[in-house]
């Protein structure tokens, strides 16, 4: 926690996490329609280490949506955007900018049978950003921090479908599954605790594929509205050139959401997700294949998210909390230890406004404080002690603001 | 005679099924009964079992609006972000000599 005076404080506002308005609006009825959104965010932050940072994220997305007949409806999306970031440690001091990758989507969805609404989806992540990931490597924020720590990657691509059951009006259950293709980019990798010269040269990382098998169960009565969604994937390898680096573990996640409307005027809504991953298959010295890590160096996130909002007329405005628990940062093989847990909490204000009937401004501010433990210096496999590799104990706080547009036309 | 009461009788057949064939379009389909699904709730769970089926898609563009982006947030694996691109990575780690995140 700084040092800062309690007014530092109370200016709180945000919009880290909402149910979006999209959630309650309206659905489109006519045959064919199209929405512009983009937002600007800005993030700074300072730690109890000595370092400090900033990032400015401006995403912006076209998505079209029609009916070309009563049986069937298109969605397509083509989303950008740019990044800038700042980050310095120790007196040296890195930024990077660049264009982020850009993915087009479809979606597909027939409604020629009652009670099932069967979709097919494909989504292309194309490696459009200046660097693979960052031009800098102290450019890359922590992940907990902003929302993207890194400018891009390879070639995604992202078929996936499955199909909505229509239990009643207010109820709907959803199957699907995807498998997503990460395609190879040049970087190696980059968390190597080998002395200097030894390092790995840089070389073409292959992250593993992944498939995911979700269900989700959705209700929206008068006043309460309900979503809970399981996920379950597996992933083949990861590769550093040809050498396998790891296979990440099986993982889980769940996430469940709910909004109440107290009056007209007063909502209030929360949300929750878990995050677990099996152990993962690491590199042995001396062994061919990968191997079943002995101790989970994967962790569990747990996130909880809270507001409640004034609505009247055309705009909304209202407090948002939240709060991040990790169980550890990983694990650390040359100390037989967990790296330090980590909390996170932020507070704020968020609200919107609808100046006329197809645009709607939003706008946030939060403060965030993180808190982690310490974990002691690296041991390198021959024996050397590398000074200054162990992660003292820190707090960060951080601001965040963002404004954003949505536009139909 | 007889025909022109037939023409008039489907003539009011039409007029009054056009319209009410056409209030039976759904915005996004009918449950098993026939009833139409509220609109909103199956645009909803829609994009949330495509976001969620491909949790690792892209970390700079995810398939959704800007706006929706805390709506269908997915946890990171932070794990990898660690190993691949260095993201959380210890100071030393960071600017020691020969021993960089690149």
């Amino acid at each position: 926690m700084s040092s800062r005076g309690g007014w530092y404080y109370l200016a709180l506002i945000s919009l880290t996490y909402s149910i979006s308005a999209n959630q309650f609006a309206s659905a489109e009825t006519e045959s064919w329609s199209n929405v512009f959104d983009t937002s600007a965010r800005y993030y700074a932050w300072t730690n109890s280490t000595g370092g400090s940072g900033s990032q400015i994220y401006v995403p912006f997305a076209v998505q079209t949506t029609g009916r070309p007949n009563d049986d069937w409806k298109l969605e397509f999306l083509v989303r950008s955007g740019y990044i800038w970031s700042r980050q310095s440690l120790n007196g040296v001091s890195a930024t990077g900018s660049s264009v982020t990758d850009t993915t087009l989507g479809t979606t597909v969805t027939y409604y020629g049978w009652q009670g099932v609404q069967p979709f097919v989806s494909l989504n292309v992540n194309a490696p459009t950003a200046g660097a693979s990931n960052g031009s800098t490597s102290t450019s890359r924020p922590d992940s907990d921090l902003v929302a993207t720590p890194i400018f891009g990657q390879g070639w995604n691509i992202g078929p996936s479908g499955g199909a909505s059951f229509a239990i009643n009006q207010s109820l709907v259950a959803t199957v699907s599954f995807g498998y997503t293709y990460r395609g190879p980019f040049d970087e190696g990798p980059s968390l190597s605790p080998l002395p200097p010269g030894q390092a790995p040269a840089a070389g073409r990382l292959k992250p593993g594929d992944v498939s995911t098998v979700n269900t989700g169960l959705g209700y929206k009565g008068d006043r309460l509205a309900a979503q809970i969604s399981v996920s379950y994937s597996t992933e083949t390898t990861t590769y550093h050139g040809a050498l396998p680096l790891f296979q990440a573990g099986d993982r889980v996640i769940v996430s469940a959401k709910a909004g109440y409307a107290w009056t007209d005027n007063w909502s209030s809504r929360i949300a929750t997700s878990y995050s677990h991953f099996n152990r993962n298959k690491v590199a042995q010295v001396g062994l061919p294949d990968l191997v079943r890590e002995t101790l989970n160096s994967n962790s569990d996130v747990y996130s909880v998210s809270f507001d409640t909002s004034y609505a009247r007329a055309n705009y909304s405005i209202g407090p948002v909390v939240s709060y991040l628990y990790r169980n550890h940062n990983g694990y650390d093989p040359t100390n037989l230890a967990f790296t330090p847990a980590k909390t996170s909490w932020s507070a704020g204000v968020s609200g919107q406004i609808a100046p006329t009937n197809t645009t709607s401004i939003s706008a946030s501010v939060a403060h965030v404080w993180v808190n982690e433990g310490d974990s002691p210096d690296k041991i390198i496999p021959v024996n050397f002690l590398l000074v200054g590799s162990g992660i003292p104990a820190s707090s960060t706080n951080a601001w965040v603001v963002s404004i954003g547009s949505n536009i139909r036309f | 005679m007889r025909l022109s009461l037939s023409v008039l009788i489907l003539g009011l057949l039409v007029a009054v099924a056009a319209p009410a064939q056409a209030q039976r379009r759904c915005p996004e389909g009918r449950t098993f009964a026939g009833d139409c699904v509220k609109p909103e709730l199956a645009q909803v769970m829609r994009k949330s079992a495509i976001v969620y089926s491909l949790p690792k898609f892209s970390y700079t563009a995810p398939p959704m609006l800007p706006s929706e982006d805390s709506v269908y947030a997915v946890p990171r694996d932070y794990n990898e972000a660690r190993q691949l691109f260095c993201v959380g990575a210890p100071a030393v780690l960071l600017t020691g000599p020969g021993v960089t995140c690149r």
